[in-house]
């Protein structure tokens, strides 16, 4: 019964055809930098969970992704401390 | 904002900001009781946790289906399903993950909260009301993992919820020493008890559900349909 087994991200193991780990030095996978995130830095803090859902809510409901809502935040609040605003 | 669109696929979502509802409990007993009436039924299971991917892995492909799913792919995922003659489709998301939540939520039917009937987990629940509020799904409140016999709990738990805006499920799935034996042995309750109160419980928790869905809970009607 494996009707949707090609959808699943993770596959099932492989018992034994995966070739063993050779060698001393861990082999680190190439991650390829998404176009959105190249010359960009990351900005993150912990709240609160009801503070990331009203975040997440906030910015669905003005069509907006999470990152467009904070970038817009980050401005206003250098404007509030009287700086100038980044933009994205 | 994406609306359910795959006529011969029913979705529920099953989420709740808090831990220790009983989602992974309620998205293997949901999926289980559809297989039960001979429905193709698949489980997503969206929590890194894994929890029901495990239980899956310990069944060694009895269905109903469990497959992982990162949440942004979670509607391609049905999509496909769908394609694939999935008829149900039950959504299981991790605790304060409000990416998973909400687009498990958009893809939705039907969407079900599990929580216990305790202050804390009913203050918290609330958020959770909000966000299906905001999506516009239907929505009900799943008492689980409470007393067996308290009906004022059950009732200040409803008003309570009322007073939020949020629906009740009118099945309650009290705490059950059988949940934790099925699912330790990679069961259900209907394999493990078929006779008991949780399996019974379970099966008219399915039968409100279809009727939610307005599908039919017999599989000689979907047959004849």
């Amino acid at each position: 019964m494996n009707r949707f087994a090609n959808l699943a991200d993770r596959k099932p193991k492989d018992d034994g055809a995966a070739p063993a780990p050779t060698g001393s030095a861990p082999v680190v996978a190439q991650v390829p930098t998404p176009p959105s995130r190249v010359g960009r830095k990351a900005i993150s803090g912990y709240f609160v969970p009801e503070l990331s859902l009203a975040l997440h809510t906030c910015a669905r409901r003005h069509g907006l992704s999470l990152q467009d809502l904070m970038a817009e935040a980050f401005d206003d609040v250098l404007r509030k401390y009287g700086e100038s605003p980044i933009g994205r | 904002m994406t609306t359910p669109s795959h006529p011969h696929t029913q979705t529920i979502a099953i989420i709740s900001q808090k831990g220790g509802a009983g989602k992974t409990t309620l998205a293997i007993h949901l999926a289980a009781a559809a297989t039960r009436v001979g429905r193709i039924s698949l489980l997503i299971d969206t929590d890194p946790q894994a929890s029901a991917s495990q239980w899956a892995e310990w069944r060694q492909g009895t269905p109903p289906e469990v497959i992982d799913s990162a949440p942004p792919r979670i509607p391609a995922k049905i999509a496909a399903a769908a394609a694939q003659g999935a008829e149900l489709i039950v959504i299981d998301t991790p605790p304060h993950a409000d990416l998973a939540a909400s687009k498990a939520a958009e893809c939705a039917d039907l969407v079900l909260i599990p929580c216990r009937p305790s202050a804390f987990d009913l203050a918290a629940m609330r958020t959770t009301i909000r966000l299906v509020e905001l999506l516009a799904r239907p929505a009900f409140v799943v008492f689980t993992a409470g007393p067996p016999h308290a009906p004022h709990i059950y009732a200040d738990a409803r008003d309570l919820v009322t007073g939020f805006g949020g629906q009740t499920c009118p099945i309650i799935l009290p705490d059950r020493a059988a949940y934790r034996h099925a699912v330790a042995a990679g069961q259900t309750v209907f394999e493990l008890d078929p006779g008991g109160k949780a399996a019974s419980e379970f099966e008219q928790l399915h039968m409100w559900g279809c009727e939610q869905l307005h599908m039919s809970t017999f599989a000689h009607e979907r047959k004849s349909a």
